[in-house]
């Protein structure tokens, strides 16, 4: 097993992944390296799904991650209707603009603001934790209002964490 | 988090001084004293003497079992610290007031304190606290992110969301 998959697999064994898991901020789903899924619940008291499927590309890890919200019945992007959606059109950290978030945090995003939101980028230190507590308030936005997806879209099977690399195919 | 057949239980807690929270599997009935022997034990740290509920505003007696004081319904992080408030100063807008929390109050309490003090309305969710250059996450302890001195300087500032 690669370093990347050995440190990924250290963080979301460790208390920081756990806590979160508690606080009923996230659920880890299944790793299948470099891919890990995860489910975030939609804000309480809204319309949409139980949770969002969030599908995060783990490569070079713990260097910088990207990610999309996924559907676990078509297993691709969520159809841009089904995102979460406020007022003035979808939330535009999920918007279709690429195959990743619209967020500084996303490696792939990251290079569409040169120079800045330095403070919103991912940083030495960053880890899987930095990057879905972003998430998390990225879905939590106040401006949610609804989405249309199905609570099946995030009804990836769930798979074990397996932290000991030697069980690990 | 429950171990029927020894009865255990993990416990997470934040450490004052330490950014990242940690875990440790105890007897159901550790009393909060107890628990911060196992804790200066594991960490060496002699000088941690208190154990706090997240956001409560009491410490929690030394007799009194840490797990009987654990909210199921709604998660608090177990908080253990020296002696002592944190004086906090915050800044917005070139304007700053002052306040002493408890080292286990959350970010989220004091974006709310901070609110009202510079009479700002609307959601609690669009502010966020910085230190440096930092974002400091809504449930991170006071505690984790002072660096063990007993005086912060955070500021306030309006959730950014980038646009094309």
């Amino acid at each position: 097993m690669e370093q990347s998959e050995l440190r990924l697999r250290a963080d979301l064994a460790g208390a920081a992944f756990r806590l979160g898991v508690y606080r009923g901020q996230w659920e880890f789903v299944r790793a299948r390296f470099p891919i890990a899924w995860f489910r975030i619940p939609k804000p309480p008291l809204k319309p949409g799904p139980d949770h969002f499927l969030v599908r995060v590309d783990c490569t070079n890890y713990p260097g910088p991650v990207t990610a999309q919200l996924w559907d676990a019945v078509t297993d691709q992007a969520l159809a841009l209707e089904q995102r979460p959606y406020g007022a003035a059109g979808v939330l535009p950290a999920f918007s279709p603009w690429s195959t990743c978030l619209y967020h500084p945090i996303d490696r792939l995003a990251r290079d569409h603001w040169p120079g800045q939101f330095d403070d919103l980028a991912w940083k030495p230190g960053s880890d899987i934790i930095t990057f879905l507590e972003i998430v998390h308030a990225l879905i939590r936005d106040p401006a949610y209002l609804q989405s249309t997806a199905s609570s099946a879209s995030a009804q990836l099977p769930a798979e074990p964490l397996e932290t000991d690399a030697s069980r690990v195919a | 988090m429950a171990d029927l057949k020894t009865q255990e239980r993990e416990v997470l807690f934040a450490l004052e001084g330490e950014r990242k929270p940690r875990s440790l599997m105890v007897e159901h009935d550790t009393t909060a004293g107890q628990l911060i022997e196992k804790i200066r034990m594991m960490t060496g740290r002699l000088d941690l003497e208190e154990v706090l509920i997240e956001d409560d505003d009491e410490v929690v007696e030394h007799h009194h079992i840490v797990i009987e004081r654990i909210v199921i319904d709604e998660f608090k992080l177990v908080h253990i610290a020296t002696r002592g408030k944190i004086t906090v100063k915050v800044t917005f807008n070139g304007k700053a007031h002052e306040h002493e929390f408890g080292p286990n109050a959350t970010m989220d309490k004091i974006v709310k304190w901070a609110m009202k003090a510079f009479h700002l309305e609307g959601d609690p969710s669009d502010f966020q606290l910085k230190l440096g250059e930092d974002l400091l996450p809504p449930g991170e302890h006071l505690g984790q992110i002072a660096e063990g001195k007993k005086t912060v300087r955070l500021a306030l500032v309006m959730k950014i969301k980038p646009q094309g």
